[in-house]
């Protein structure tokens, strides 16, 4: 079981830069300065080197372990087509050279390889036997990899240790909300003001930097138009249930019988007349039987419902209805179809969830829990503040399809490069080598 | 009588040591404002950090951050070179953009975070240098000016040194073609091989393809040397020499080039840790020289020991000391047999002679029964093998 640390390792205060990706420790590397070492003595200028360096390189070993790998012959490499021999073009930082032996360890290959967020979390994934060099399982963190080693880790602790955090399930419903509440806001914002938010997009909350609006709307654009097709094409068939349109018919009869009846008594009072006003059936009326219908209907006093006359009527307004509803919905597809950069006033239709069958357009699923098996966030994304740990070293060459990678050689100095990274100044690394050189066994 | 100071006193070493942290604070402003960040709860200097890593969204994020997100463009994201007051530009504007916050004024809120890159666009209010080279885009630590972030194979590359290896071509005629150093190509191969095998038994899933693609935009890409001869698809190599000319023509601003980082140097020599120590030593020609001297100057055994070592490994004695004649195993007696005081001596070919040799049985037929079914101890055995009760 591991050393429990004596002191917090992000310590604000400390300011230590260690080797992890979490966002408290990248505020300590942005604020860093140069060490202020003047009025020290050697020594302690040596011992506060010492402690920046160590701090990052293998702050999980002990300072036992670590001396019983330390080099004191410290080497770089030699380029063998220099076109200005003589002349260096820079300094070699052999003092870098350092902390290459703890390269070589499993646990700082793998966080190395950006198969785990720390060599802390490495040594766990290589003691719980997720780890595998040359297809063997290896459980000694500190195994040292030979040139041309293959390691390879588990791909699910891999893609849990780079990617977002998976959320709970009340947050996710959380983020969820929110997010229902923005696209509601902006949808009502379309039906005030079309051509505003016409320019201005959707712009879903942030997961892995901005989602390309237009790409979103065009996306969404696509279902709709495939829906409503579908919608039409149905609707024009002719097993079409049409019942669904009965209630609007016959609530539509009776509001233009009473309408027709008040207007009718107007006209009795201002002209103290008892003659009915004639009754004019309205244009989509052509046959004649429909017409003597309607006229009988709205002559009568009241609707008698049960008479056939009323029934034929129902039934024509029915198809009347239907007429509408396949023409609105022509014309909506019509709209759709024009290029996605030209206005129209209802484009935003296309967000609405009866077009895209999703609450949520541009997720498939509840916020990070698209597949709740799966011990990480989903879809995979990955995790935030990751982009300045995201180095890609010069030694390993990854494969993260397989969760992969091959030790091509221990890292080396040469002229102005150093493929061993560490944030830590040159200075301190001359002064820790300092430090350790001394007590050279 | 106190005597007035003509210099300040100098602070206490051990709070000049954290000088950097001093420097780096924001205005007392910035910490005073009602909503965020929580002051009342937080000490100081976790408040100066919630100011730099900016507001927090309803998921965690910190979506102003420059850094919050991975970048797509293979341009990676890292702090701006420079230690010290150089970097304090950063500093400034988060600066700024919380005395905004705290005044109520128009918040400078970009829609793309990336427009404030420090590193790419100059800002108006601050004024920052944008980086003098390209180069600098690759340094990922402020004050390590040595580490650089490496390139990554683009896919084009990648296939066609999978293709030419199936051609059979050599890994050096590989890596001398497409300027790649050996052990890459070597792992190229390797990773290639393996990533077709778990495709072959499914073992690739959706999400690690969702991974490997994300993780590919965030490094630099490089195609080594490669040129429109290498491609076999005219249509592909069309599109490589538009693109290689497109870049050459119009660089931009906004997308830097890192062509000439990119190239390995294949003529760069690791000395082997065996090549390390001298195997040649120069001796005057009257000078005599025998395998003993040879020995000791390479640290190993005489010649004369190796031989002796070579013709003893075959043959040893083996003494039976204590093991009365009728209890030696029958394959014993069959070889050279010297008895000298009681004790007898085989001589025994290891190459050769076997003392046990394994023939099949049937359970039950041979061996001793023992006593208790379960338990095979000693003490329960029925049948006492005296034989191995030597004195």
């Amino acid at each position: 079981m591991p050393k429990k640390p004596s002191v917090p390792l992000k310590s604000l205060v400390r300011g230590l830069v260690r080797s992890s990706w979490h966002k408290q420790n990248f505020y300590n590397l942005a604020k860093k300065d140069d060490l202020y070492l003047a009025p020290f003595s050697e020594y302690k200028q040596r011992w506060l080197s010492k402690r920046e360096s160590r701090a990052y390189h293998g702050d999980h070993i002990t300072e036992h372990q670590w001396q019983g790998v330390f080099n004191p012959h410290l080497k770089s490499v030699a380029n063998f087509n220099n076109d200005n021999p003589g002349q260096s073009t820079a300094e070699t930082p052999i003092a870098m050279d350092l902390f290459t032996p703890l390269e070589r360890r499993l646990d700082v290959a793998v966080f190395r390889a950006m198969f785990a967020s720390s060599p802390k979390q490495a040594r766990q994934f290589v003691a719980q036997g997720k780890v595998k060099v040359n297809g063997r399982r290896m459980q000694y963190c500190r195994y040292p990899l030979r040139p041309g080693d293959v390691f390879q880790v588990e791909p699910d602790c891999v893609l849990r240790a780079v990617g977002r955090e998976k959320p709970s399930q009340e947050k996710s419903e959380l983020v969820d909300e929110q997010q229902r509440e923005n696209f509601r806001q902006f949808l009502a914002y379309c039906e005030e003001d079309a051509e505003d938010a016409f320019n201005e997009k959707f712009q879903p909350m942030p997961v892995d930097g901005l989602m390309d609006g237009d790409a979103l709307y065009r996306k969404c654009r696509l279902t709709a138009i495939e829906t409503l097709k579908k919608r039409i094409a149905e609707m024009e068939a002719e097993d079409f249930d049409r019942s669904i349109y009965e209630e609007s018919a016959v609530s539509g009869l009776l509001t233009a019988f009473e309408e027709f009846k008040a207007s009718n008594k107007e006209s009795d009072t201002s002209t103290d007349d008892t003659s009915t006003a004639e009754v004019t059936p309205p244009s989509h009326i052509e046959t004649d039987s429909l017409k003597e219908a309607y006229k009988k209907v709205f002559s009568a006093k009241a609707v008698n419902q049960d008479s056939n006359e009323f029934k034929e009527l129902v039934k024509h307004f029915i198809e009347v209805e239907h007429g509408f509803a396949i023409a609105e919905s022509q014309e909506l597809l019509s709209e759709f179809l024009a290029p996605s950069s030209q206005f129209t006033p209802h484009w935003w239709y296309v967000y609405k969830k009866e077009f895209t069958g999703l609450d949520l357009p541009w997720q498939e699923g509840p916020y990070g829990l698209e597949d709740p098996d799966k011990p990480y966030f989903t879809p995979w994304t990955p995790r935030p503040f990751l982009a300045p740990f995201a180095i890609l070293p010069h030694h390993i060459e990854i494969s993260f399809k397989s969760c992969s990678a091959v030790y091509m050689r221990d890292p080396v100095i040469r002229e102005g490069h150093s493929e061993v990274i560490s944030p830590i100044s040159l200075e301190a690394h001359q002064n820790a080598y300092r430090f350790y050189v001394r007590r050279r066994k | 009588m106190l005597l007035p100071r003509i210099s300040p006193a100098p602070a206490h070493p051990s709070r000049v040591f954290f000088r950097s942290y001093a420097a780096r604070r924001f205005p007392r402003d910035a910490h005073m404002a009602q909503d965020w960040p929580r002051v009342e709860n937080n000490t100081y200097t976790r408040s100066n950090m919630l100011i730099f890593l900016g507001e927090q969204s309803v998921n965690g994020d910190h979506p102003e951050n420059f850094y919050c997100y991975a970048p797509k463009n293979n341009v990676p994201k890292y702090l701006p070179q420079g230690s010290g007051r150089r970097n304090q530009a950063l500093f400034r504007r988060l600066n700024r953009l919380a005395s905004d916050r705290l005044n109520g004024n128009a918040f400078f809120a970009p829609r793309d975070p990336d427009s404030v890159n420090p590193l790419l666009h100059n800002d108006p209010f601050d004024a920052v240098p944008k980086a003098v080279h390209d180069e600098d885009l690759l340094k990922p630590f402020p004050l390590n000016p040595y580490v650089t972030t490496g390139f990554m194979l683009s896919d084009m590359l990648k296939s066609a040194i999978i293709k030419s290896h199936e051609r059979g071509e050599s890994n050096i005629v590989i890596s001398q073609r497409y300027g790649i150093k050996l052990a890459r190509v070597e792992a190229t191969i390797k990773l290639a091989e393996l990533e077709r095998d778990m495709e072959n038994e499914g073992k690739i899933t959706p999400d690690m393809v969702r991974f490997d693609n994300r993780m590919k935009l965030m490094f630099p890409l490089t195609s080594g040397h490669m040129s429109q001869a290498d491609f076999q698809d005219p249509d592909e190599a069309i599109t490589f020499e538009l693109r290689v000319a497109s870049k050459r023509d119009s660089p931009s601003d906004t997308e830097p080039s890192f062509d000439r980082s990119g190239n390995d140097n294949i003529y760069e020599y690791v000395v082997p840790p065996k090549a390390d120590k001298q195997i040649y030593q120069f001796l005057p020609e009257d000078e005599v020289i025998t395998t003993d001297d040879a020995a000791k100057i390479l640290g190993v055994e005489s010649a004369e020991f190796y031989v002796d070592e070579m013709e003893n490994l075959s043959t040893q004695r083996v003494s039976f000391a204590g093991v009365p004649e009728e209890d030696l195993p029958s394959a014993v007696c069959d070889w050279k047999l010297a008895t000298s005081n009681g004790v007898h001596e085989v001589e025994v070919n290891t190459s050769k002679d076997r003392l046990w040799v394994f023939s099949s049985a049937k359970v039950g037929k041979v061996g001793y029964g023992y006593g208790a079914r379960d338990d095979a101890r000693k003490k329960y055995r029925k049948h006492k093998d005296t034989r191995l009760n030597y004195a």
